[in-house]
């Protein structure tokens, strides 16, 4: 074995030319070093997302200063050095690769400056090889693959192969012994190529014929054939056939995919692709890797004036902590995350309480302790005294999208909505990722919820819209619901199905004691009304199971001790599950008229309907019903207490059915003089009384870490370049709303976002291009994808847009955008890009006009806010050349 | 343009083709004298076969979700297409017959979520290539590709423009954010210049799926 790199023989002159022509425009070779330095470094390193996270374990030992190559591959985030003196790269200076080359000196001052950002939180492995660019090196198996674009028939594709070495290692014709390989090698190939297997010595017993794995057979017979002894393969479906009786060489299909086909090994292919490693004999090359993780930060309140600054920009994805009891009593509170953005992180009241918390804001949307949040949870937290005051999706949570989790949140907030969706704990929740789950358990409500259509103790409104799972369990309502309008429920007012997925809605170990009144239709004392509401519905499931309801229930028409209404029009629901349930409502009317009243249930669809009520109880006496159903009669519902004698039989007992098959141990309570009630519940506080209307709020302190709430802090702001006016307009950025200013994860210098002076920036932040889940083809992004939000106040106002990147080169690059709607990547029309100097440094200069509403709009809306992500991209491959001139070569 | 610009593209037309291989591959035995290349081309060259493929000598391509066949009723355009991808120059590879089209296979396939890219020749060194009258495609035209599982995936032209060569890769590689599935053909265009011996602009055609 050759122990110096060579390349194949057969080839070299041709090569050689190649070779030499690729060399002027700085294509790699293989050279040896001077010396063998080492890499070291394999720290456990963890910081915040989006936060530079210094990486300074990672260094190069050696002898002498000599030229170094490193290669630094993230997965998730993005690297960047801010002293580069003396490297030289390949491809960018920053982002999830960065390779570089130069005197050991010179790359340890750099990797002394490495830091690591990355958008989200998560784990991730940063690897640090002393590599040449262009060498395609496996970290996983510590091969090398090489990918040889010259045409050749198989055996002098082998010959070839066999007659090179890399770092010590022979090479090989490629032999695949894995689905991780094969991920690694795939993507390097440009054309077909020859591998390392064969079929020639016995027909349809392919085996591997060059490397270490040399005459190990991995398949056996044709396209129908099997792997031997656990092989791995990847045939073409129809292959391999033997077309023709003569294809006994494997070969990789490029634009297949890369799999397999056997081929005429007498035939050519346009290349072959060596491997280079083996047990005991890898190419010698030091890499280390180092161990990240970023999570986002904690953000601790202590008193109601930082509950009011509870960002909406800075925070939305933030773990918060009350560090202790909060009093909110006279503060006219603001509801944070009420307009456009959504609260993603977990609030955590560590078990202390909110008191006197209101927010009377009859007109708006959304209102309550959050506006809106989105896959966040909530738990552990107490609200005593106060009020909520709103239009519609009113609640402790306002509206809930995606998923959410409360936990352990007790309310007895007087809450209280004019139009729709008004609920204890959330007014509107609305389930739209498939397979999702959402959980409401060990939570309570004792205050009164008055609302019109959707009203509930816990939940105004459920909508599954996307085919998931919403658990309402170990829950209970006892203040008393009422409303003008359809849709009434002791826990929900109403649960729908709009998704042709499986949706579920489940009901456990919960109950109801408070009333429940309206003076419309659809009244229950655990659900008002269910039903689905797509044509094109699929499985819904609503589940009701050891629960019970015992306040009386009150409503025109469609009213039940459990359900107002089960499956009705406009569709049927499709499995409605009643089990080891138990209702001592009184069901009463407020019509002179009233239709479809039952101890249980209203009215309920059947037909269609997969009914499977079992084991089920409704108080004859107490309930005022003669029959468990207004409509047709539900099977599995017993009537007890026919006689008036047994009014108690559900108090102080746990063996009268259905309480037999309730959990006393764990679960529920046994009550002297009431009925059961839930164990694994922090008793929540009395009501305290109603607040007088006559109470004036006294003003809520102020402070302004952000003091033109731009969503970036005063203190990064004023550090920006130029004493802080880093778009040097001649004011300092912090007292622009329309200007923000603060450091790009990605290039570790400063970007200053600019609109019009009549434009309020409310978020931005600049993500490393591979966050997206779609790569840009044909581009890099070497300072990242910069989004941002901003109002302008008028709908459909067009404004122009002013980027500053600092320490950006802008002579190569394009102006392009992201846009998350459909994944996609376009040019930005009419943009401009130029170099300045500010301050003695040269910033790249980006300007583009967005109107709100318009094609570059990612919200898609004239609503007055625009949303943007936008990027300075660089060309990774160039156009076709499609045109020879034809007969004007001639003229 | 900038001077980084010119000497790229005439860098491209001009510099030697590094010729370590063309990239045919005969597949089967073929009476024809003409077998159209079938397999993902990794070299451009200067002298692209201009010979007519016969179409019944073509060749299904083995996987068959794969673009075979392309029509443009509007301008009589029906034509074979072949995988293309980066060539030796860091460029879209062209394909290796100017009345074959290129459908560049890093781009999303045809009728798929996403952007997908077809390019082909005005002309060769001597006729004219498939795409010489895309120029004349209007916009509600109608285009279709037809999968090598005989699957026809139908587009219409949205839109059609000359843009010059320093910003045809930011135009040719954007997607409108309304359309789900896009395809851009693109094909030389504006004005061919003999001392770059190469076209300054580039003619794109946007369409969707329907």
């Amino acid at each position: 074995m050759n122990p110096q790199s060579t390349l194949p023989r057969k080839a070299l002159n041709i090569a050689t030319l190649a070779v030499f022509l690729l060399s002027l425009l700085g294509a790699p070779t293989f050279t040896r070093a001077d010396s063998d330095p080492t890499i070291t470094g394999g720290a456990t390193l963890s910081g915040l997302y989006n936060v530079a996270l210094p990486v300074t374990d990672i260094r190069i030992n050696g002898t002498g200063n000599p030229i170094v190559p490193i290669r630094l591959t993230v997965g998730s985030g993005s690297l960047v050095m801010t002293t580069t003196t003396g490297l030289t790269f390949t491809g960018s200076p920053a982002g999830s690769l960065v390779q570089f080359r130069g005197t050991l000196s010179d790359d340890n001052a750099a990797l002394a400056t490495l830091t690591y950002t990355r958008g989200s939180i998560g784990s991730d492995t940063l690897r640090a090889t002393i590599i040449e660019p262009g060498i395609n090196y496996d970290s996983d198996n510590g091969h090398v693959y090489l990918v040889v674009s010259t045409v050749d028939d198989w055996a002098t594709a082998k010959a070839a192969a066999d007659a090179t070495s890399f770092k010590g290692a022979g090479g090989y014709l490629v032999t695949l012994t894995s689905a991780a390989e094969s991920a690694f090698v795939v993507p390097l190939l440009t054309s077909d190529a020859w591998m390392g297997s064969s079929d020639a010595a016995v027909e349809g017993e392919w085996r591997w014929v060059d490397g270490p794995e040399n005459s190990t057979q991995f398949w056996s017979g044709n396209n129908s054939g099997s792997t031997v002894g656990g092989q791995y393969a990847n045939w073409n479906p129809s292959e391999p056939n033997n077309s023709g009786g003569n294809e006994n060489c494997g070969e990789f299909q490029y634009g297949s995919g890369g799999v397999w086909n056997d081929f005429g090994c007498a035939l050519t292919q346009p290349a072959y692709v060596v491997e280079y490693g083996a047990p005991g004999q890898l190419p010698a090359i030091s890499t280390v890797t180092d161990s990240i993780t970023t999570s986002y930060p904690t953000k601790t309140i202590s008193s109601c004036s930082d509950l009011q600054n509870f960002n909406e920009a800075a925070d939305q994805l933030d773990t918060v902590v009350l560090t202790n009891d909060i009093d909110c009593t006279g503060v006219d509170y603001q509801v944070p995350f009420s307009s456009g953005t959504t609260y993603k992180g977990t609030f955590d009241g560590a078990y202390h309480t909110i008191t006197g918390l209101t927010a009377n804001h009859s007109a708006d949307n959304f209102v309550g302790f959050l506006g809106k949040v989105q896959g966040a949870t909530i738990k552990n937290v107490t609200f005593d005294g106060g009020s909520l005051t709103g239009s519609s999706d009113v609640g402790i949570i306002g509206t809930a999208i995606s998923t959410v989790t409360m936990h352990n949140v007790h309310t007895n907030l007087i809450v209280s909505g004019s139009q729709q969706d008004v609920g204890g704990l959330i007014g509107y929740l609305h389930p739209t990722v498939r397979g999702s789950t959402s959980v409401i358990e060990y939570c309570s409500n004792t205050g009164t919820v008055t609302g019109s259509v959707n009203t509930g103790g816990l939940i105004g409104w459920v909508l599954d819209d996307g085919g998931s799972s919403t658990m309402i369990r170990k829950d209970f309502s006892t203040g008393n619901i009422s409303s003008t309008d359809v849709n009434t429920g002791g826990l929900v007012g109403k649960v729908s199905y709009a998704s042709h997925f499986v949706g579920l809605v489940t009901i456990q170990d919960s109950y109801t004691s408070g009333s429940v009144s309206s003076s419309s239709q659809h009244v229950g004392g655990l659900i008002g009304s269910g039903d689905t509401l797509s044509p094109n519905a699929g499985l819904e499931i609503l589940t009701v199971q050891r629960s019970y309801s015992s306040g009386a229930v009150r409503g025109s028409d469609y009213v039940g001790g459990l359900f107002g209404s089960a499956a009705l029009d406009p569709i049927r629901l499709s499995h409605f599950n009643l089990a080891d349930t138990f209702t001592t409502s009184a069901v009463t009317a407020t019509a002179d008229s009233p239709s479809f009243f039952g101890g249980v249930v209203g009215d309920y669809e059947t037909g269609a309907v997969a009914i499977t009520p079992n084991n089920n109880y409704y108080d004859q006496t107490q309930t005022l019903m003669a029959s468990d159903a207004g409509g047709n009669a539900l099977s599995g519902v017993t009537a007890v207490n026919t006689d008036g004698t047994d009014g108690s039989r559900y108090k102080n007992n746990s063996s009268n059915a259905p309480l037999n098959s309730w959990d006393f141990s764990t679960i529920w309570n046994i009550n002297a003089d009431t009925y059961p009630t839930l164990i694994a519940i922090i008793p929540p506080p009395a009501p305290t009384p109603t607040p007088t209307p006559s109470q004036t709020p006294t003003p809520t302190p102020t402070i302004t870490p952000d003091a033109d709430s731009d969503g970036i802090s005063t203190t990064i702001e004023n550090a920006a370049p130029n004493g802080g006016d880093a778009n040097n307009d001649g004011t300092v950025d912090s007292t622009e709303a329309n200007v923000a200013s603060y450091i790009n994860p990605v290039t570790g210098q400063y970007v200053s976002v600019q609109l019009n002076s009549s434009c309020s920036i409310s978020a931005t932040n600049v993500a490393a291009a591979s966050e997206k889940p779609v790569k840009d083809v044909a581009f890099s992004y070497p300072a990242g994808l910069l989004n941002y939000t901003a109002s302008c106040g008028t709908s459909g106002y067009t404004a122009t847009v002013t980027l500053y990147y600092y320490g950006v080169d802008s002579s190569k690059l394009v102006a392009r955008k992201y846009d998350a709607r459909n994944q996609s990547y376009s040019a930005l029309p009419s943009a401009t890009i130029s170099q300045v100097t500010i301050a003695g440094q040269s910033v790249a200069k980006l300007v583009y006009q967005i109107t709100d509403g318009g094609a570059l709009d990612e919200d898609g809306a004239a609503n007055g806010v625009i949303v943007d992500p936008v990027g300075l991209a660089l060309s990774t491959f160039g156009i076709p050349n499609t045109g020879l001139g034809g007969s004007q070569n001639r003229e | 343009m900038r001077l980084w610009q010119r000497i790229a593209i005439g860098g491209v037309a001009g510099v030697l083709c590094l010729t370590v291989g063309i990239a045919y591959k005969r597949r089967h035995t073929s009476t024809s004298p003409v077998n159209p290349e079938v397999g993902a081309v990794v070299v451009s060259t200067k002298t692209p076969d201009e010979t007519v493929p016969q179409k019944r000598a073509y060749q299904a391509l083995p996987s068959g979700t794969q673009p075979e066949e392309i029509v443009i009723p509007s301008i009589n355009v029906d034509g074979f297409v072949q995988r293309v991808g980066i060539d030796q120059n860091s460029q879209v590879a062209v394909p290796t017959n100017i009345h074959l089209a290129g459908w560049f296979a890093q781009s999303q396939q045809p009728g798929d979520k996403g952007l997908s890219i077809i390019d082909g020749h005005l002309d060769g060194l001597h006729t004219d290539g498939i795409f010489r009258h895309l120029v004349d495609v209007k916009v509600g035209d109608p285009i279709k590709i037809t999968l090598g599982d005989g699957t026809v995936r139908a587009f219409t032209v949205m839109s059609v423009q000359t843009v010059l060569n320093a910003d045809v890769a930011n135009i040719l590689f954007s997607q409108d954010p309304a359309v789900v599935s896009q395809l851009n053909l693109v094909t030389c265009g504006g004005t061919y210049v003999k001392t770059d011996k190469g076209y300054d602009s580039r003619f794109v055609v946007m369409a969707r799926l329907n």
